[in-house]
Formats: C-alpha cells, structure tokens, sequence
C-alpha cells in the first residue's frame, strides 16, 4: 500500500511537471541542459545541474505557522484549511529577513519555494515563505473579496499578512532589514508590493527582486489559453497530450523496472521523452488550467456568486467535485476576467473600467515606480514563453543595470540550476549592477 | 509490578507521551481582522456556467479523471473522516515517533518488519506463477534474515536485489478478477473492488504469520504482542508515506487521487 500511494504522488508529481525535492549531490554544474523554451518549463533543472546547498542549511526543516481570522465565513467543504498557512526558518541570530511569495497557483511548500527558502537560509537569512493569493487555502482563509485574480486586491491580502507574520517574528526574533522576492505571478506581487511599502513604510525593503515576473498577467494568461485552443494547427487534443504524457510514463514504469521513485527517476523519464513543442505547450496549459479551475471554483464558493455552483446551493463535504473541475477547467482566463472578476469588481467601484481593471495587473502600469527604485531587481530567461519579444524588451529597458537575463530556461526551469541560484544570491548580497 | 504491566504502562506512557510532543510546535495564531471575515455580499455572476444534471452526466462520459465510484458520497464522507484521524491522531503520532527514535533506528524496525512481509510476498509471488519474483524473495528472505540480522538490515537491496512489491490484490489482478467500483477504505485509504478483498486477505494472512511467529518466539500474551505489532506497522507504514490530506494544491484532491491510484495499481499489475 505504501509503495502504490507512492506511486500516486509521483504521477501527481510527474503531471504537475514539478522540479521535485531539493538537490543532494552535485559536481561542478555544466551548463543548463535544455535549450527548448517549453521542454525547460516543463523538465525544470536536472538534479545534477542544481544549486548545491551549504551544509547548515541541510538538516533545517521549516516551521510551519498559521493564522485563522476571528469570525471567517468559511464554506463548509473547506473545513480542512480555515487557518491561512506560511513556513518559517529563522536564523539563532540577528539577520535579515527575505519573504518569498510563490507563483501562480503555489504553496508556501511547493517545491520552487522551498528551494528558495533554503537557499536563502543557507545565506544567512531568516525566511517567511507565502502561498500565492490564488492559491486555495489563501482565498478561503486569507482573501478580503473572497476571490483571486486581480493584482491590486491580492497584493492588499498579502501586504497585510506580511504585516501580521512581521509582528509576529519580531516577538522572538531580532531582524536587522527586509527584502522581499517572488518567482512569477509571486515576482509582479514583490514588485506591486514595494510600490505600496513605498507609501507605507512597514517594511522599507532594502532589496527587492523580481524573479521571471509576466509582464501583463492577463497577456500572460491568454497566452497559456491559446496553446488549449483547438485550432487547425494542433493536431492533438489537450486531452490527447495529458493521455500521451500519462501513456509514455505507464511504458516507462513498465520496461525499467521502476524500484525506487525519485526525482532521478523522473528526469531519466523526461530524457526518454520525445515531445513536439505542441504537446509540451498543451502540458503547460493543462497545468495552469488545473490551477486556475482550482482558483475559478473556490472564487465562486468563498463569494457564492452563483457562477458554476448554482445559487444558493451549498457544496457539502460528500458531494461529488468532478462536475465543477469539469466546467472549471474549460473557463479561460479570459471567460474568468469578464464574466466573473470585472462584473465584481465594476459591483464595487461603478467607474472602472476593462482597460483599467488589465491596466492594474501589469508591470507596465508602475513603470515609473520600477525605473526609478533602485533597490528593486530583475532576474529571468530570454526565452521565458509567457513573455512576447516587445514584454522582454520592455524589462530590459525599465530595470536596465538590475536586470540580469540567462539566454536560456523557460518559464522558472532553471530556477534551481546552480548558475541561476548563484546569481540570485550576487543580486541579494551586493550592489550587483 | 509483573513485567507484563510494566511493559503495558511503558507502552501507554510512551505513546501520549509522544502523541503530545508535537503539540508543543504546533504553532496556529488567531487574529481580529473585520474586513477579513468575509461577509456575504449578495453578489451575483451576469453569466453563469452552473454545473447541473446534465453537466454530471455529460462529465462522466467525457472526464478523463473519471473513475466508476458508484458510492462517491461515502467515500467521500470516509476520506474526510480518514484526513481528520490523520491529522489527529496518526501524525502527531508519527512526529514524535521520528522525534524520539533516530533514524538509523526507524529504519531497522522499517526493515524488520518488511523482512516479515517477505513471507506474504512469497505466497503471491507463488500465486502469480512468478518465478523470478519467487526466486528474488526466497534470497531476500535468507539473506536479510541471516547476514541482516534477523531483518534490521536489508543487504538484499545493497546487493542489487529489490523488494518485490506483492500483495494479494495484485495477485487477484494478475488472475484477471476485475478492479471493481473505487472504495475509500477507513483508515487504509484509497481501494478499489478487488483491493478491498486483497487486503482482507493480506491481514488474514499476517493474523496466521504472526500467530505463528509468537508461538516461536515463545510468547504467550498473543492480545498484548498483537496489539503491539498492529501499532508498530502503523506507525511504520504512515511514516513511509510522504502523502499528507490536503496538501495537493487543488480542492479536487479526492478527485485526482482516485484517478492517480487506478492508474498507479494498473501499473503495478503489469510489473
């Protein structure tokens, strides 16, 4: 029984296309491997190409802390996660104190966060790592509006959680500074949340680095819901790739005798893999939809908008949750814009509008705040798919001399690669410009 | 005080004790936020997708996540009650067993006991009309019990020779007995048809084995040893599963776990 649950959490694993676990052995990391944007994104960094982290940080384990609100509504099929969740790992001493904020759809312990989290342990800080706002258990237990997606009210959440957990540190730990980080979706909330700090002034971030940030969320999102869309140019389903994906692992487990599953065995997988960049797109897809049905429907039930669950109806604990996957994952962002976030948003402030409802979730529109901050960094691959050739031109010219951009790595696949890390430490550490 | 009291009470005093050890870090803050409590808002959709009768229907035909679960609701209502005794009782648990023992430790009794289960792998290694599985076990069996020490170390694995993962459901699916509807077992956790009657079979079989087992061992408190053996293995087998309810990121858990299992026990009959 042990052994075949294992094996479903390495499916789960080997579907969500995860980096798994951290490194335990490298040698000197040769280049990064893949030269294919999408293949990137989808394999991440082989285990010997990794970051290798200094012994001190090896054997820390992150506490897990939460926070549960006084008098939440919670839906009663979200019993199990009512408390808001987060990790620490605090240094004995004094140091500073980085915040990470996971990407799209992310846990405070999914696999990039946590390799963040040591490595920046490793380096002497202390660390607080977030869920992304449009994680499930930020919305039910954490988010104002009870729904996810539009940048300024996500960022809201977060800053004030981030308020709370730095009361909450400073009651036992001595912290000299603070500097916040993100990768992705998480990369524009760090950006969006120093423009705010800037007003505020809780935190006065010393750094302040943006990692493999969209440069337009929404641009980004219809990107990901084109590589779905069932044109004459796909010759496969999404469905059909999914299938295909699942059917060369079944081979794979078959002929090689699997013994031991870990992240070796997965990227051994990955090497035997011959994928045309049309199906890895649609894996790539797949995988935000799965995120975003996840986020489309707990939206939904935390605001009860009568948008996939009828209204009125309350989802019990034993009811069957197929049905609302099922819809869900066949709602583009863009359906999800207009038909569910703008109108809500429009029901609370009459004057705005599609264009500044888009205009609030990009980069774009804190440029100014961007090229004139000189404590706020950029880090991210030519190559990123979720960024067209004008977006990568764009941070290119807003963050000049703090941007740094590796040729290669897709979207976040190089994110634990040993020359990617190092950078990211240079960055924190020094004036790296 | 007789041993056997003592050895009762020492059991009992060492499990609360280490049922209790993890209260001390589990660490959970309340706040006062108003503008946090989300109150109802009266809001509604313009456009609605809403999921009804037919919706479920259609999905069942379409969704490639489907899996035949005609007894979706207890099954449901089972796995919330398995999450919450989960997080309860057997982690807490398993945090201070891996609190309190080293590793080296917990992975001599890990050992141990899937030394025993070579013998209930042989059986449906024999069923299966396996030879190389047989001939793998019987060597595993031997070696580990003599070189590795009545079982703590498994120098079969060091020597190449990996466990051969066998249980009496997939001896039924070799036979070509059909999986069945899907089945959340209490306490086990996900099953199916056929792995419900694998596994009744499977604790029949270590019921004999140990009976068998105390005898040799000269142990004449059969309730007491066999209360302790069924604790240990469950404590050995939760601590060898990463799984933890609730952690996949998605509220379609359930959902994904049902497919991911169907699929993982497809491919563990075809090895």
């Amino acid at each position: 029984m042990a052994r075949a649950l294992s094996l479903v959490l390495f499916l789960l694993l080997a579907m969500s296309g995860a980096g798994v676990a951290l490194a335990d052995t490298a040698v000197e990391a040769p280049k990064y491997p893949f030269t294919n944007r999408y293949k990137a994104t989808v394999f991440g960094t082989p285990p010997d190409f990794r970051y290798k982290l200094p012994e001190n940080a090896r054997g820390a384990v992150p506490e897990v802390r939460s926070v549960k609100i006084d008098g939440r509504r919670i839906p009663k099929v979200f019993w199990y996660t009512e408390a808001v969740e987060y990790s620490v790992m605090l240094q004995e001493k004094e140091a500073p104190l980085i915040f990470i904020i996971a990407g799209t759809g992310g846990r405070y312990n999914s696999p990039k966060v946590q390799f963040l989290q040591y490595l920046f342990y490793g380096a002497g800080y202390h660390t607080v790592a977030l869920s992304s706002p449009t994680h499930f258990n930020f919305i039910v237990s954490m988010s104002k509006h009870g729904l996810s997606g539009y940048v300024p009210y996500d960022v809201d959440d977060l800053y004030t959680l981030m308020r709370w957990v730095k009361a909450d540190v400073e009651a036992t730990t001595k912290v000299s500074r603070y500097s916040v980080t993100g990768y992705s979706l998480g990369g524009l909330h760090s950006a969006f949340i120093a423009k705010r700090d800037m007003q505020d002034k809780v935190f006065n971030f010393e750094k302040v680095l943006v990692i493999n940030p969209p440069v337009d969320l929404y641009n980004s999102a219809l990107a990901f819901d084109s590589w779905l869309a069932e044109t004459s140019t796909n010759k496969t389903t999404p469905q059909q790739s999914v299938g295909m994906f699942i059917e060369r692992f079944s081979e794979f487990y078959k002929t090689n005798h699997v013994g031991r599953l870990d992240s070796e065995v997965l990227y051994q997988f990955f090497k035997t893999l011959d994928v045309t960049d049309e199906e890895l797109k649609q894996i790539i897809g797949v995988g935000f939809r799965i995120t975003s049905s996840s986020m489309i429907f707990t939206s939904d039930i935390c605001l009860n908008a009568g948008y996939i669950v009828a209204p009125g109806t309350t989802v019990s604990t034993s009811d069957p949750l197929l049905p609302y996957f099922s819809v869900a994952s066949r709602i583009s962002f863009e359906q999800y814009f207009e038909e569910l976030l703008l109108p809500y948003l429009q029901s609370k402030d009459s004057s705005i509008t599609k264009e500044k409802a888009l205009r609030a979730c990009t980069l774009q529109g804190i440029e100014s705040f961007l090229r004139t901050s000189e404590n706020v960094y950029l880090i991210g691959n030519a190559d990123d798919p979720i960024l067209n050739e004008a977006e990568v031109a764009f941070l290119r010219d807003v963050f000049g001399k703090r941007g740094v951009f590796f040729p290669n790595g897709g979207h976040c696949g190089n994110l634990q690669y040993d020359g990617f890390a190092k950078t990211i430490l240079e960055i924190l550490k020094g004036g790296k410009s | 005080m007789n041993m056997r009291t003592l050895l009762r009470s020492s059991v009992a005093a060492r499990v609360i004790l280490l049922a209790s050890l993890p209260l001390l870090f589990a660490c959970g803050a309340t706040k006062h936020a108003p503008e946090h409590t989300l109150p109802e808002t009266g809001f509604r959709a313009p456009v609605q997708r809403i999921v009804d009768a037919a919706t479920i229907e259609r999905v069942e035909k379409e969704s490639m996540l489907d899996v035949y679960d005609p007894a979706e609701r207890t099954n449901r209502l089972v796995y919330n009650f398995n999450a919450r005794f989960d997080r309860a009782i057997l982690i807490p648990v398993v945090t201070g067993y891996q609190y309190a023992f080293p590793a080296p430790v917990r992975t001599g009794v890990s050992n141990f006991i899937s030394n025993l289960n070579e013998v209930p792998r042989l059986a449906n290694s024999m069923l299966q009309a396996s030879q190389t599985k047989v001939n793998a076990t019987i060597i595993r069996l031997v070696a580990n019990t003599t070189v590795g020490l009545g079982g703590m170390f498994d120098v079969a694995t060091d020597m190449g020779i990996p466990k051969q993962e066998e249980d009496f459901g997939q001896t039924l699916g070799v036979w070509g007995v059909p999986e069945g509807p899907y089945v959340m077992l209490p306490f086990y956790g996900p099953s199916n048809g056929r792995d419900t009657l694998g596994t009744a079979g499977d604790i029949v079989f270590s019921y004999y084995q140990m009976e068998y087992m105390f005898d040799l061992a000269g142990i004449t408190d059969h309730s007491l040893a066999s209360n302790i053996n069924t604790g240990v293995r469950a404590v050995d087998t939760r601590a060898g599963i990463p799984f933890r309810y609730y952690t996949t990121d998605t509220p379609f858990e359930y959902d994904i776990l049902r497919f991911a299992y169907s699929k993982a026990r497809v491919l563990q009959i075809l090895q």
